[in-house]
């Protein structure tokens, strides 16, 4: 009964990001990088079902450069067992990623995937629905609280209108959304038992997928800034300004 | 050329951002077609068709595609595929569960929350909370997009419907269909227009203090102004609504004609999902909160005497508005 | 300064901690001068108390580096509660190194999981940089002592389970003549006295501690007796150590907030983060945290490898609390009037500031051992 948790190395949710100046790309080479936060949520399910005695192992995944085994040690702190990093400085988009989780699949055949539902930096909200597909298994997408009963997860979902409450038999994917829980922090003593736990590197070529990229990004640009706005003084000042300016919008229809 | 378009749908009424969507298409070029897959759906093949700009319905008409089933829906437009360049969805929580599971199963990318098109191969994205817009370039035979319906104005009706054919052979191994099924779904009821739609969001935040609060303040102010209500992530997390009122890069994008932020700071990822947004009003009494930098009109003050204050002076102006002058 | 992956993690989550737990209750805390008793447990869950205690005994099992990032992290949320993790640090170390096996399982866990609140008690009215000045006397009788005397300005004796206190057990042996006891504060003729208001660092709870003919089992002495003056002193470059990286948390917390708001501040149709004066002050701030963050790291990295570090922890302690103070004060220059308002950060910041400049060794005295040192 074994879990899979992917875990994403993105640059820190507090760092406001830069456009290059040569429109290449977002310049992160110095930002401080941390564990992508949904991908936090999903560690955190994944050890607490283990806690609860309905997993038996939870095995930590990252794929990327090097430095990513620093996010899977954090993964190790929190709880998980193990991990594997396919270690790669070229570029893995969603679907390469998908590919590569499935061949970690076929060699551990884990009950459940755990994965954050988008990573902060794309913000593509992709990978967990791939595998799921290339793997031929349900899933559960932005999920808010997970119940396992035999062989079947029972998920709630964050949907547009609401929640809906999905059953689907494992194995499965499922994917974190924001409330499914708090994430623990990596305490201090288990900061260091994490440094004792088998972290194992792989390569796409080992795992023989193909990681080329199908998108290619022709430039990336500052999105239009808003104008500074001014303040009011108070509310008859804010109420005669929107008149003013919402005229024509036909947002409110204001006395001539 | 061809694009396949996913319709947003209840099995009785097609939801406005699918209009959207085939604007996206139209700038794309080529043939229009729309897939409504549901049960018990075809008054909703029937809106679709009289969309500007469609030229034929597909209609999957089928009990198994009741809960429009990401798996089974992914299959179905998978084998579709033939025939089209494109497929398009909104970037709902239909078309995010649905679309990857599409290009995985055709081996090809798929390109997420467009909001622009430069060309039939080309898109401009966000990125990191839309602090970068990324251009993007697909090598790939197929196109699998979902699209920021706010970023695209929606296709009109056309009087003229296009026709509307039945898809054939949509049956499932029944082995399949165990695979998944909803349980339940806990919509929330509002007589208030949809967030994602609405002219008018009042939104509000951590400093409105508890969920009575929150309610009392905001929805005298959203009904005199005919708008919807959102919150930020903490007002969420606090329980004053519930998450579908979200509004930020993990909740909804909305980018009405006016949003009023109250007592939210205004972080970057909730700033993410409104500054799109043609007029920004912001309340809040820290005259440095970060939402006063993306707001025309900030008004420091204490909200729970400017919110009363500001529903009385736009009462009092609609008021006046009605009597004949 | 590079670190390890594990120094990172640990700088992390302590960073995180502190945002998420620490620094939103600061103000509140500061305001009403409260014992952070909420966050103690919290801390005591997430392994941030006992940072170099072994992991035998419930510890982190870090290294002295590792405690410095701690300090500097906590203080960066808030510097009273930085300074809980101090005391428990200080009083773990002297039951690990010089208790016996029943006094480290009697005290260490509890200190750790904060079940209970100790007292380190060495200051009197007429001993403070010169402790030779103790007056407090502990006496044999039969199997055990008795102790009179009282401790000024002792952190932690309004709230006490359990006081460390340094006592004459031989009148005429000066330094040699001292001895450390461990005083449950439940025991008749323990008594506290109010609960000072204190400029700065208000909600570390700081009074006095007075004992009069208190009975002590003969167990309650810690270590040997008459060796109570150099234990104490084998603990101070650690807790200079512990000072200085809560000082450069309170200097990397003014940075922070001064770097926000020169960039948010309008005058003159320009944030003022676009003149020099303004981009001045921050540059000067910032080289200087790094600088005392440098020289506290070295003075742990000297005490981690077993070298003299008493010159480089003073210099880390007299630096950064110098610092500390100057920097806290520019940072309120930067905001101006409203600088100097309650309820602003930077405000609290400059009063929490002063102290580190005065204890664990007053920067006079630091100065006084780093001449000696050069002079010898």
């Amino acid at each position: 009964m074994k879990i899979i948790v992917a875990v994403k190395r993105v640059v820190d949710y507090n760092v406001k990001v830069h456009v290059k100046t040569d429109g290449s790309g977002v310049d992160i080479a110095n930002a401080k990088k941390s564990m992508n936060p949904f991908d936090e949520i999903a560690v955190e399910e994944a050890v607490r079902l283990k806690e609860s005695g309905l997993a038996s192992e939870v095995i930590a995944v990252s794929i990327g450069v090097a430095q990513c085994q620093d996010t899977l040690r954090t993964a190790l702190a929190m709880g998980a067992d193990r991990a594997i990093l396919v270690q790669t400085d070229a570029e893995v988009q969603p679907l390469a990623v998908a590919k590569l989780l499935k061949a970690l699949c076929e060699k551990e055949e884990p009950f459940i995937v755990l994965v954050g539902k988008q990573a902060i930096d794309d913000d593509s909200n992709q990978t967990g629905q791939m595998l799921a597909a290339l793997m031929n298994w349900p899933q559960a997408t932005f999920a808010s609280k997970v119940e396992i009963e035999d062989n079947t997860a029972r998920v709630s979902r964050e949907i547009d209108g609401g929640i809906e409450t999905v059953e689907i038999s494992l194995p499965a994917v499922i994917t974190a959304d924001l409330r499914l829980n708090q994430p623990r922090y990596a305490t201090l003593p288990n900061i260091m038992k994490a440094k004792k736990k088998p972290l194992e590197i792989v390569t796409p070529e080992s795992l023989g997928v193909d990681i080329s990229s199908r998108l290619k990004t022709l430039r990336v640009a500052e999105p239009p800034k808003r104008a500074t706005g001014v303040k009011v003084n108070d509310v008859a000042d804010l109420v005669a300004k929107l008149k003013e300016k919402l005229k024509g919008t036909g947002v409110m229809v204001w006395p001539v | 050329m061809a694009c396949l378009i996913i319709a947003e749908h209840d099995n009785s009424t097609l939801h406005t951002v699918t209009a959207h969507v085939v604007a996206a298409a139209k700038q794309i070029g080529g043939d229009i077609h729309i897939l409504v897959a549901g049960s018990g759906c075809a008054s909703v093949a029937g809106q679709a068709a009289q969309t500007d700009g469609v030229s034929k319905v597909l209609l999957a008409d089928s009990t198994q595609y009741a809960d429009q089933s990401p798996e089974l829906l992914a299959e179905l437009i998978t084998g579709k595929m033939a025939d089209y360049s494109h497929c398009l969805a909104a970037a709902t929580s239909l078309g995010k569960s649905v679309m990857p599971r599409v290009a995985a199963l055709l081996d090809v990318a798929q390109i997420s929350d467009i909001v622009r098109v430069e060309s039939e191969n080309t898109f401009v994205r966000p990125i990191y909370a839309g602090n970068a817009l990324t251009t993007v370039c697909s090598s790939d035979e197929r196109k699998i997009i979902t699209v920021r319906t706010t970023a695209f104005e929606a296709a009109g009706q056309n009087p003229v419907s296009a026709p509307v054919e039945t898809v054939e052979n949509i049956g499932i191994p029944e082995t399949h269909q165990r695979k998944s099924k909803v349980i339940s779904r806990e919509l929330t009821q509002s007589k208030r227009p949809e967030l994602g739609a609405a002219k008018v969001v009042v939104s509000g935040g951590r400093g409105l203090g508890n969920a009575g609060n929150f309610h009392q303040l905001l929805e005298p102010l959203a009904d005199k102004l005919g708008g919807a209500i959102g919150a930020s992530r903490a007002a969420v997390d606090a329980g004053f609504v519930s998450n579908d009122f979200q509004v930020g890069q993990t909740g909804k994008i909305v980018a009405p004609q006016l949003y009023i932020a109250i007592g939210l700071s205004g972080a970057i990822q909730h700033v993410a999902g409104m500054k799109d947004s043609a007029v920004v009003v912001a309340i809040n009494k820290d005259s440095e909160a970060p939402i006063f930098q993306v707001a025309d009109y900030g008004l420091v003050a204490d909200l729970f005497e400017a919110v009363p204050a500001l529903t009385a002076a736009l009462t009092a102006a609609l008021d006046q508005e009605q009597t004949p002058v | 300064m590079f670190l390890s992956t594990e120094h990172q993690q640990v700088a992390d989550m302590t960073r995180r901690f502190a945002d998420e737990v620490i620094r939103p209750e600061a103000e509140r805390l500061d305001r009403e001068e409260v014992f952070a008793a909420e966050i103690y447990q919290e801390m005591a869950k997430n392994g941030l108390f006992g940072i170099m205690t072994p992991d035998t005994y419930g510890g982190a099992g870090l290294d002295c580096l590792a405690y410095s990032i701690v300090m500097e992290e906590l203080s960066r949320g808030y510097a009273s509660v930085a300074d809980q993790c101090g005391l428990v640090e200080l009083l773990t170390t002297l039951l690990c190194t010089y208790g016996t096996e029943q006094q480290r399982n009697e005290w260490i866990g509890p200190l750790i999981r904060a079940e209970k609140r100790g007292a380190y008690c060495i200051t009197e009215a007429g001993a403070g940089s010169d402790v030779s000045g103790v007056k407090t006397t502990a006496v044999r009788k039969g199997n055990g002592w008795v102790l009179n005397g009282s401790k000024l300005w002792i952190h932690n004796a309004p709230v006490s389970d359990v006081a460390f206190v340094l006592a004459r057990t031989n009148p005429e042996a000066g330094k040699r003549g001292m001895s450390i006891f461990i005083v449950d504060c439940n025991e008749s003729g323990v008594f506290r006295g109010p609960k000072e208001h204190k400029l700065g660092q208000r909600s570390s709870q700081i009074g006095e501690l007075s004992f009069t003919d208190v009975k002590l089992p003969e167990d309650a002495l810690l270590g040997t007796e008459g060796r109570g003056f150099h234990m104490m002193m084998s603990v101070l470059e650690k807790g200079r150590v512990g000072i200085g990286a809560l000082a450069v948390g309170i200097i990397q917390a003014a940075l922070e907030a001064s770097v926000e708001q020169a960039k948010l501040r309008q005058q003159f149709g320009h944030a003022i983060s676009e003149f020099q004066a303004i981009q001045f002050m921050l540059a000067d701030m910032a080289k200087d945290a790094e600088a005392a963050r440098l020289l506290v790291r070295s003075a742990a990295m000297k005490l981690d490898a077993g070298v003299d570090a008493a010159m480089a922890s003073s210099m880390a302690k007299c630096f950064a609390g110098d610092a500390a103070v100057l920097h806290t004060a520019n940072a309120i220059q930067i905001f101006g009037g409203s600088g100097y308002i309650r309820g602003y950060e930077v405000e609290r910041l400059f009063r929490d500031a002063k102290i580190t400049q005065i204890y664990e060794g007053t920067n006079q005295i630091q100065r006084v051992i780093i001449a000696r040192k050069l002079l010898q």
